[in-house]
Formats: structure tokens, sequence, C-alpha cells
């Protein structure tokens, strides 16, 4: 039995951490203390049997593993950058869609909207609603059964003069759905008929964000 | 003296990884994609050290992976990506070996093995390599029950230490603690092996 600091002198030679001032001195104490040499000995061979375990690799295909993991992230939306929420007339549209999952994030910069502050995402700020007479209407793309989805921000257009908005989307998985396409296809065609609406095309991501929010638009 | 890697997280490594989580996060499926090849390696030798056995270390690799996809855009410090995925890597594997424990496949209660040690069934049997040489198997089969017995902190610093050789920085960076946190802990845990295989190695 050592002394616990002996101990830790012993785990220092052991990791070269010693000075070789106390590497000298420790040597002249091993050669006059075999309880102590016979520690160092055991720590020795534990450490020596710890370090045999690096030839016990695992057996991996890695050109399998990454294939599998990129088709596991791939059906994926671009990583969130923040916490999502359905709008309400999605979730009035989900049990059209039951196979539906979508979930939107979106990025509106409204000068108008003093944006002092960081919003909490996920919270909406009503009082935002209010001051930004923004409508967004959420379409998946066509021919894919995942990725990027198109968002197009309708806006009346008596305001478009005086409310530049820029949008991005950060998004989502989900699952394509007939039903909800043609509900969404309702309401993008409905409005395009109407001249007091203009519908406009989010493009990339806003940097930096300077307001997030979410729009909760009622079915028409 | 064993040999110790060179550092994992650097300042390239930092640089790179958060040039690709910058890419990742606009979408750029490809950048995620080198954050793999940079880092699967690491990643399941780190689970297979933790589990024993590859196909799980596989399983919670892609599992970590996963996650760090889904949670990419809450990394405070895109250059600190290698440590904070380790870490989900290393919480997952934890969590997989509590699992296992409580289904009953790493630890046996009551069977005991060599010098009153608790033989661990050994779950990897199956997966694990044949190159366990030097000591022999007597002593690996008792240094597994022991290390079973350690203390998850303890036996991931020794682990990462002594057996995949890492730097001290780097495990003190995974665990999120001090430098001598990490010191003690390796510490402490070549201690309690030496308590409990003292007298298989000095036979």
């Amino acid at each position: 039995m050592i002394h616990e600091r002996d101990e830790w002198l012993l785990n220092r030679f052991l990791d070269a951490e010693l000075s070789a001032e106390e590497e000298r001195l420790l040597h002249r104490r091993l050669e006059a203390e075999p309880p102590l040499r016979a520690s160092l000995d055991v720590l020795r061979r534990i450490d020596r049997a710890l370090a045999d375990r690096r030839l016990d690799e695992p057996v991996v295909d890695w050109g399998r593993l990454h294939a599998g993991i990129m088709q596991a992230v791939t059906p994926q939306a671009a990583p969130a950058h923040r916490v999502i929420r359905f709008p309400a007339w999605l979730r009035v549209a989900m049990p059209l869609a039951a196979a539906a999952a979508i979930a939107l994030m979106v990025l509106v910069h409204d000068p108008r909207v003093k944006d002092s502050t960081t919003p909490t995402p996920g919270i909406a700020r009503q009082a935002d609603h209010t001051a930004a007479p923004v409508r967004v209407v959420f379409a998946a793309p066509t021919g894919q059964s995942g990725g990027r989805l198109d968002v197009r921000i309708h806006r009346r257009a008596t305001d478009a003069a005086a409310l530049p908005v820029v949008a991005g989307v950060s998004q989502v998985a989900y699952t394509r759905s007939t039903e909800l396409d043609d509900h969404i296809r309702q309401i993008d065609q409905s409005r395009q008929s109407q001249s007091s609406w203009q519908v406009y095309t989010a493009d990339t991501m806003v940097q930096p964000a300077v307001m997030v929010d979410f729009f909760d638009i009622p079915p028409l | 003296m064993k040999p110790v890697n060179p550092p994992l997280f650097t300042e390239e490594s930092a640089e790179r990884d958060a040039a690709w989580v910058r890419a990742a996060l606009a979408g750029d499926t490809n950048a995620f994609g080198r954050l793999v090849e940079a880092y699967q390696k690491v990643a399941v030798s780190t689970a297979y050290r933790l589990l024993n056995n590859s196909d799980d270390a596989q399983e919670v690799v892609q599992d970590a992976f996963l996650k760090a996809y889904q949670s990419l855009g809450r990394l405070q410090d895109a250059r600190r990506f290698g440590a904070w995925f380790l870490r989900i890597v290393s919480n997952l594997s934890l969590n997989a070996r509590r699992a296992r424990r409580s289904a009953g496949r790493a630890l046996v209660d009551g069977q005991q093995g060599l010098d009153g040690v608790a033989e661990a069934a050994d779950p990897r049997q199956a997966t694990q390599g044949p190159d366990r040489r030097a000591e022999g198997r007597e002593l690996q089969a008792a240094i597994d029950a022991a290390l079973e017995k350690l203390p998850e902190k303890q036996r991931m610093a020794l682990l990462l230490f002594s057996v995949e050789g890492w730097p001290q920085k780097d495990i003190a960076e995974l665990l999120e603690c001090s430098l001598e946190t990490v010191k003690w802990n390796v510490f402490a845990a070549r201690k309690r092996l030496r308590e409990h295989l003292g007298e298989i190695i000095a036979d």
C-alpha cells in the first residue's frame, strides 16, 4: 500500500509530466522502496493492457456508414435555425392531409417594425402582425418527396411601396400530400386573381435575421 | 510511454468546421457530408470504447450525426462543432450503455470472476477484433469487469486517454471540465483498476 500522494506522483511519471529533477528523485526512491516500485509496475502493466486495446478496432465499412448517415439526413430539411411552429391555417389543413407535416420559420425584415429586441424563437409577436400586413403562403415544391420549401409572401398592393419585405425560410421535414397541395394551390390562385394582392417569392435566408416571427394565417 | 494522438481540436479544424457548419446551415448537404467524413472515425472509435460493440457504436454514431444535423442551428459556436458533436456521441453511448445494462446485456449480477471481480457478459464477442495480445485474455477480461465498475466520467477519461490516446486537453473539452479534472479522473480510474487488478497482475 502506498500513499495517495505517491500514487499521484507515479501517475504524473507515467504521463511524462515530471520535471527532470522530480524524475531523478523518483528513480532514487524507486530503488529504495519496493512497494513504490511494485505499484509503478502494476500501473505500467495496466496502462500497457489498456493501450493494447487500441488494436481492438471496430469493424466498420466506412463508406457504407457515411452513405447511411447521409441518407438519414438528406430527407431532412435544411438544419433549422430556430424552433418551428405550424401556421394556424396549416393546422386547419392538416386533418385534410393526414400525412403532411410541414413546419416553417419565416424571417421577415419589416423596417416599419421596431426590432430592437430579439424575439423569443417560436413566440409570435401579435403587435408585429398587426403592424405588418403581410400574408404568407407556403407551398411544397412539386415532384419532390422532400427538400426546401417555396415560400411566397402575399401582400396587399397598396402596401407594396411602403413596406419592403425580405423573407427567407429555414425549413423542415415534410411529406407530400395531394390534399394539402390542392389547398395551397387554391389559396395561390385565389390571391393571384385579385388585383389587390401582389405575390412575392421568398429567396435566400435573410442575414442577419432582424426579426424572427411566425405567421398564423387563417384559411381563406 | 503510451502514444498520444495529435490534438483533435485545433485552430485549423475549428475554422474548417465553422465553414462547413455555416454551409450546412445554408442548405449545403455536401458540407455536412464533409463533417461526417472528418468525424466519423473518431466518433465510432469513441462509441466503440464506451460500448464495446461495433454495431452498437455505428448505430449510436448514425443517431448522433442525425441529431447534430437537426440541432446544428442551436450550436452556439460553429468553431466548436467537433467537441459538441463528440459530446453528443458520448452522451448517446452512455445512454445506450445504461439501456443495455437495464436490459441485462452488459453485467450479470452475481457472476463472479477472477479475484472476486464480477465478470462482464461480453456483448462484443461477435464483433470484437482478435488482437487482444500482450497481457492476455484473462487480464483483459478482468479489466473489462473493472472498467464496468468505474464511474462514467472516470471510465470515459481513462478510455479516451489510455486507449484512444486523446490529449487530455481534448478530453477536457469533450467533458466540459478543466484539464486538472481530467487528470484527476484518469488518476482515480487507474487507482481503482490497480486496486481491482493488483493481485491478478502481480501473479
